[in-house]
């Protein structure tokens, strides 16, 4: 048993391509951690892997999207993420969930933002959603918590911007102790990157739609 | 002039069309794939998202019903309603029109 601690910023596309490369060179997932991957050594190939995003489900959806799963000889691990969640205590509130899922609580959903199917290896590449139209809508369901994120990261930015504005401004009332400007360069930061993502997805959906049937 | 409202006039997708196919007898979400995959000799192969998710929206529309099965198989048969063999029926009235048209231009080289 090995195991192996990895960040991505592209945890759909990337997770996948980084597991399959890990199965290339004999090593099979065997459970994920709070933070590390475990593997076990296996036959080099035997296995391949797709990640989707299961976030906006609800948690009776989830399981019955993993019971079909199972049924059709893919196995599933449950991957915890955290991108784009607003969390007070053990409640999470997710504006971009479908209906039923978007206040996840730690019972059944927290730790579910992501599954990770494998299944024995074939000839051609393990793809979750195969027609465009799929294609497409899985991509504009894995924006949405961007395009929340963005909102909120402005608010915010425009709230530490005025703060900083009276802080110049120097008067005595509506001056608060505390560095601002730290503030709004690490707020301009993360939504520069928020924003640098809302294009991509907003790219690759465009690809996709010139794919179309004609 | 009126305009009749035929009750099946949407042409199903390719994928529609081939899991109803599938559901003539009672089928379940692995055997559905193995049966496209067999029968268009590889060219169509569903991943498990789009399979889920069409077989969830035909049963929401009432083309294929669940059907009993053992408790103790885990799995979830589906099969056709009458409702999904007149769609898959009207659809086959469709390809068999667009098959004809395109036959007599295809082999004649030109329209009449």
């Amino acid at each position: 048993m090995i195991r192996r601690f990895k960040l991505f910023l592209n945890p759909v596309e990337g997770q996948a391509k980084w597991l399959n490369g890990m199965a290339s060179r004999g090593y099979r997932l065997s459970h994920v951690g709070n933070i590390f991957y475990y593997f076990e050594p296996v036959e080099a190939g035997k296995y391949q892997y797709a990640v989707d995003y299961v976030a906006n489900k609800s948690l009776e959806h989830l399981q019955d999207y993993e019971s079909f799963l199972e049924e059709s000889k893919i196995r599933w691990i449950e991957k915890p993420g955290s991108i784009g969640k607003l969390s007070w205590g053990n409640v999470r509130y997710r504006p971009y969930a479908d209906r039923g899922a978007q206040l996840a609580t730690s019972w059944g959903m927290i730790k579910r933002e992501f599954l990770i199917l494998e299944r024995e290896n074939r000839s051609e590449p393990f793809e979750i959603y195969t027609t465009v139209g799929d294609q497409i809508q899985a991509l504009k369901v894995r924006r949405k918590p961007y395009i929340y994120l963005a909102i909120f990261l402005s608010i915010m930015f425009l709230l530490q911007a005025f703060k900083l504005e009276s802080m110049l401004n120097w008067s005595l009332w509506s001056y608060r102790p505390g560095n601002g400007t730290f503030s709004i360069i690490l707020l301009g930061g993360l939504w520069v990157s928020v924003l640098i993502s809302l294009v991509r997805f907003q790219l690759a959906i465009r690809k996709l739609k010139s794919q179309k049937e004609i | 002039m009126t305009v009749m409202k035929k009750a099946v006039e949407t042409p199903l997708t390719e994928t529609a069309f081939l899991i109803l196919l599938a559901m003539y007898r009672p089928n379940h979400g692995y055997g559905v794939m193995q049966f496209v995959e067999e029968k268009t000799e590889g060219r169509v192969v569903f991943g498990p998202g789009t399979l889920y998710g069409a077989i969830n929206n035909l049963f929401k529309k009432g083309l294929i019903e669940k059907y009993p099965t053992d408790p103790s198989e885990r799995r979830q048969d589906y099969v056709i309603t009458p409702l999904g063999k007149s769609h898959v029926q009207s659809e086959l009235k469709r390809m068999q029109e667009v098959v004809a048209i395109a036959e007599g231009i295809v082999r004649s080289g030109e329209h009449d």
